[in-house]
């Protein structure tokens, strides 16, 4: 794979889920969790694990997709973004390694891999940062569950997309 | 790449043991009647409710945070200042093991419960 043809699949992908990042903060939300968002934002990431990119790469996207996104959408530097930024981080670590370790691992597998430690994660860094208290494991339950479902609507969008968009797999 | 394995029901299984295990601990535990609630910014306790009313929240500059209400045994948050209206869509809490997050205002607002056996002997007398 040429390098050039890597940086710019890259740079799509970013700009790909910082759109969708800042598109998805206008969606509203079916429940009251707190600190939830819907994370549609987390389909790139999961395409560029899925197509091989490296785990550099995909953090690269998992950091950039979160500053840019949380730039966009005016919630720089707040609560909300450390949220993000260490789900992203723990999702797409979780993922990037499953991918690598489990040769049977398919697509819904990794992606609700990738939304159950960005959950938690995220539950981690509000109940020991951000409120300091342990009240929030009420909600992670609640949260899961949601990521359970964004997880799968996820990979079924990955999914579509492995089908009908000819991607070149990246052997590093 | 396949969409779905028979690998991902073992993964899959495993998430909703982990669901089903947190919410029996988080929900089982000892479920009493609401008889106020406690209010901590930051983790750090700034009010303690005992009687019905509404109580306003300020942070440490003075800034007007929310409102908490307490009547009929059941807590709620109103006229919160954060952008995503979480905490006041969370509604009326009347169970202690519920508490009330505002993660943009670093508010956790948390019913306290009375936890005697003799409430649960009454509703089954």
């Amino acid at each position: 794979m040429v390098k050039t043809k890597k940086i710019s699949y890259i740079a799509i992908l970013t700009a790909l889920a910082s759109a969708v990042y800042y598109v998805e903060s206008f969606l509203p939300l079916p429940v009251a969790i707190p600190g939830a968002r819907w994370g549609f934002s987390n389909f790139p990431l999961l395409l560029s694990v899925v197509t091989d990119v490296g785990i550099a790469n995909t953090l690269y996207i998992a950091i950039l997709k979160t500053l840019l996104g949380s730039i966009l959408s005016g919630r720089f530097l707040s609560p909300m973004f450390w949220m993000g930024l260490g789900g992203a981080i723990a999702s797409a670590l979780a993922m990037s390694i499953s991918f690598k370790l489990m040769k049977k691992a398919s697509v819904l597998g990794i992606s609700e891999i990738g939304a159950f430690f960005s959950n938690t994660a995220q539950t981690l860094i509000a109940g020991l940062f951000i409120v300091k208290s342990k009240g929030i494991i009420w909600y992670y339950p609640y949260m899961l569950f949601f990521g359970v479902i964004t997880a799968f609507i996820n990979s079924a969008i990955v999914s579509t997309i492995l089908r009908s968009v000819k991607i070149d797999q990246f052997k590093n | 790449m396949k969409f779905a394995k028979k690998s991902d029901f073992f993964i899959l299984i495993i998430i909703f043991g982990i669901i089903i295990l947190f919410m029996s601990i988080t929900s089982l535990r000892s479920d009493g009647v609401v008889d106020g609630a406690q209010v901590f910014l930051k983790g750090e306790k700034i009010l303690e409710i005992n009687k019905e009313g509404t109580y306003s929240i300020y942070n440490e500059d003075g800034e007007f945070l929310m409102n908490v209400e307490y009547y009929n045994d059941a807590v709620r948050v109103t006229e919160a200042s954060c952008p995503d209206k979480v905490c006041q869509n969370t509604g009326w809490v009347s169970t202690p093991n519920q508490p009330i997050v505002c993660i943009p205002n670093k508010v956790v607002v948390k019913p306290t419960g009375k936890q005697n056996k003799a409430g649960v002997d009454l509703y089954t007398w």
